[in-house]
C-alpha cells in the first residue's frame, strides 16, 4: 500500500539534501583587468555531488559570474541574467558595461530576496577597466578592488585582509587567488577539488584549469613530509 | 563524538591493566571485543556516541574483525566500515570481498582468502575512493597491520582538500 509522504519528510533524507554549492570563490581586480577563481565542489549534504563543477558562468564576453549557495537557485539567476544581457546588447548596439549586468544580477537577487539563497560576485572589463561587484546574500550591491565568497571565504578573511594589495599585476593576482582558493580548500570541507580561474582583460575571457596535484599543499598543523 | 571516543579509550585503558593484573596476561581481542559490547550497552540509555570496529587476532592466531553499533551489538565479520564515508567504502569492499550472491559463487571465506599486500592496497584504495566524494574523509589515513609478528604502521595521504 503506497503512503504519500509530504514536504520536509522526503528532502530532511540524506540522500535528498539540497545540492550547495559550498564554495570558495574570488575575483580580484589588477591593473588591466580582473581574475576570477572558483574551487570545484558541489555538495549535498555530506556527499560530493560533483567533484569538477564549474562555479564561472559567463553572462557576456566580457562579464563573469561566480556563483555560490543554492546551486538551482543561481543557475536560474544566471539563466535570467544571460537571457536580459543579450536583449540589452542586441537593442544598445554596443559594449554592456560590467555595471549594468551586476545591476541586473542584483535586482533578481534583491527582488526574490525571501526565497533565494544565492551569494554572487560578478566580474569584467570594460571601457572604464576591470570591477569586481559583490552580491552577498541579502542583494546588496557593492564594487569592490576584490571580493571573496561562499562557505570557505570564512577562513580567509583574514589572510585575504593580510596579503591583498593595491595594484596587483596580472601575474600577482592570478597567484593571489590560486593560494587564496589552496588555503580555503584545506580547511573547508564544503571546498575543494580543482581550482578553476578565468581572466578578462581587454582581449577577452582567458579560462584556466588548475588541478588538485598542482597546487601547493598547505599542511597546516600536520607534519610536512621529509 | 571526540569526547565518548576519548572516554571510552580511557575506560579501555584502564580495564586491560585490571585485566592484566587479575589474570596475568593482557587481554585477547574475543574478549576486548565482548567488553567492548557490554560497555556500550550498559549505557543503552545515553549511548557512546562511537561507531567501532575491534580488530585483531583471536585465540588460534587468525584474524579477527568485529564491528559494532553505538550501543553494543556487534558481530564478527571479515570485513568492516564505519564513519561518514561508509556508505561510499561498503560497496567496494563488497565487490572485491564478497560474491554478489551465495547462488552465483561458491561463498569465499573472506577471513583467509586475502594475501597481505592486496589486503592494504585494497584498505588504500576504499579510503582514496571515499576521499573522492566525502567530504569529512581526507587528510591522512593512519593503517596498522596487525600480524603474529607484531604491529606494523603505515600512511597514507590523502587529499587535502
Amino acid at each position: 500500500m503506497a503512503r504519500i509522504v509530504a514536504g520536509s519528510q522526503i528532502t530532511d533524507a540524506e540522500y535528498m539534501r539540497d545540492i550547495s554549492l559550498g564554495t570558495t570563490i574570488i575575483a580580484v581586480t589588477f591593473d588591466g583587468g580582473v581574475v576570477l577563481g572558483a574551487d570545484s565542489r558541489t555538495s549535498s549534504g555530506t556527499y560530493i555531488a560533483n567533484r569538477v563543477q564549474d562555479k564561472i558562468t559567463p553572462l557576456l564576453d566580457n562579464v563573469y559570474l561566480c556563483r555560490s549557495g543554492s546551486a538551482s537557485d543561481t543557475q536560474a539567476i544566471a539563466s535570467y541574467v544571460q537571457y536580459y544581457l543579450a536583449q540589452h546588447q542586441a537593442e544598445l548596439g554596443g559594449p554592456v558595461r560590467v555595471e549594468t549586468a551586476a545591476k541586473l544580477a542584483m535586482q533578481m537577487a534583491y527582488g526574490n530576496k525571501n526565497m533565494l539563497q544565492a551569494g554572487l560576485i560578478i566580474a569584467g572589463h570594460d571601457s572604464s577597466g576591470g570591477s569586481v561587484w559583490a552580491i552577498p546574500l541579502g542583494g546588496t550591491l557593492l564594487k569592490v578592488p576584490y571580493a571573496i565568497g561562499g562557505s570557505g571565504s570564512a577562513y580567509i578573511t583574514g589572510w585575504c585582509d593580510k596579503n591583498w594589495r593595491a595594484g596587483f599585476t596580472r601575474e600577482q593576482a592570478r597567484e593571489f587567488v590560486r593560494a587564496a582558493l589552496r588555503h580555503a580548500m584545506a580547511r573547508d570541507s564544503s571546498s575543494g577539488g580543482c581550482v578553476r580561474t578565468v581572466v578578462i582583460d581587454s582581449n577577452g575571457a582567458d579560462r584556466e584549469f588548475i588541478p588538485n596535484t598542482k597546487l601547493p599543499p598547505t599542511y597546516g598543523e600536520l607534519a610536512a613530509p621529509a | 563524538m571526540q569526547a565518548d571516543m576519548k572516554a571510552l579509550h580511557k575506560m579501555f585503558m584502564s580495564r586491560n591493566v585490571t585485566y592484566q593484573h587479575s589474570h596475568g596476561r593482557p587481554m585477547s581481542c574475543p574478549a576486548t571485543a565482548q567488553l567492548l559490547s557490554n560497555t556500550l550497552y550498559h549505557r543503552r540509555f545515553f549511548p557512546f556516541y562511537t561507531f567501532n570496529i575491534c580488530a585483531g587476532l583471536d585465540e588460534e592466531g587468525r584474524g579477527a574483525v568485529y564491528t559494532y553499533d553505538a550501543i553494543g551489538s556487534y558481530e564478527r565479520t571479515g570485513y568492516s566500515c564505519q564513519g561518514s564515508g561508509k556508505d561510499l567504502m561498503q560497496p567496494v569492499l563488497d565487490n572485491q570481498l564478497k560474491a554478489a550472491s551465495p547462488l552465483v559463487l561458491p561463498p569465499r571465506n573472506s577471513v583467509t582468502e586475502l594475501p597481505l599486500e592486496q589486503a592494504v592496497d585494497l584498505v588504500k584504495d576504499a579510503f582514496v575512493s571515499a576521499g573522492e566524494r566525502d567530504i569529512y574523509t581526507g587528510d591522512n589515513v593512519e593503517i596498522l597491520i596487525i600480524t603474529k609478528d607484531g604491529i606494523k604502521r603505515e600512511e597514507l595521504e590523502l587529499k587535502r582538500d
